[in-house]
């Protein structure tokens, strides 16, 4: 199996899967300031939000450099 | 969010019913743990051995791409929990507003005011809405929208009271 196909694959995938991160979590988080009535839970909505996705990312990261 | 009238007070705050979003999120679940518990069970599974040992000698590309899914899924938990979480009734002195987030770029509110109420029908239909209790609401209107449906709130009954007395002293107060 060509491990540049691979990698290539996988750096493309990493990038897109951040690209949509970024612009679902901005729509989200105007959603949850714009409309939600409670302050206090919006700021413990995002706080998990962002807590599991940064974990998620991070095992993405680490997974993605040990593919070189 | 909601601009109120003078004199106007909220009554009740209400979100819909948990139940129905965790029903539909145990699926999206299910299918992000779905590429591991492949893994796990990768030699058990009728697969010639070339491609077991593909899975085998890559693992490391096997996971990458599968967390790169469970991304993804995660992505649309939270897309489907603010579906659910943004959907708000409201009850107030004067009126009844129905907040519902239909998908991330669609939105409705109606709100119907007391002295247009007609009628109010509860609806629970299935085994675990009888037994959790929750259901729809339909207020008959003389609005131009005939139909107000309520969906899936707990305790529909008390809600249906809440309006029913609410209606009643509006009533009231018009008559003096």
């Amino acid at each position: 199996m060509d491990l540049n196909i691979l990698n290539t694959i996988a750096t493309f995938v990493f990038l897109i899967n951040l690209i949509v991160f970024i612009i679902f979590s901005w729509i989200l988080n105007y959603h949850w300031g714009r409309y939600e009535i409670s302050i206090s839970r919006t700021f413990s909505i995002r706080k998990i939000y962002f807590t599991i996705s940064t974990i998620i990312l991070f095992i993405i990261l680490l997974l993605f450099l040990n593919l070189k | 969010m909601i601009t109120l009238f003078k004199d106007e007070k909220i009554i009740l705050i209400q979100r819909k019913y948990w139940l129905p979003f965790v029903l539909e999120a145990i699926p999206l679940v299910l299918i992000a743990i779905l590429p591991f518990i492949l893994f796990i069970f990768i030699e058990a599974l009728p697969l010639p051995q070339d491609i077991k040992n593909i899975f085998l000698n890559y693992s490391n590309y096997y996971f990458f791409f599968s967390f790169n899914f469970v991304f993804i899924v995660w992505m649309f938990l939270g897309i489907l929990w603010t579906n659910y979480y943004l959907d708000i009734l409201i009850i107030t002195n004067k009126r009844i507003i129905d907040i519902e987030q239909i998908g991330l770029f669609s939105r409705d509110e109606a709100e119907i005011r007391f002295e247009k109420i007609e009628d109010i029908r509860i609806e629970i239909v299935g085994f675990l809405p009888s037994l959790l209790k929750f259901g729809n609401i339909h207020i008959q209107s003389a609005a131009e929208k005939r139909e107000f449906v309520l969906k899936d709130f707990q305790n529909p009954y008390k809600i249906k009271d809440i309006i029913a007395t609410q209606k009643e002293k509006v009533f009231e107060e018009n008559k003096t």
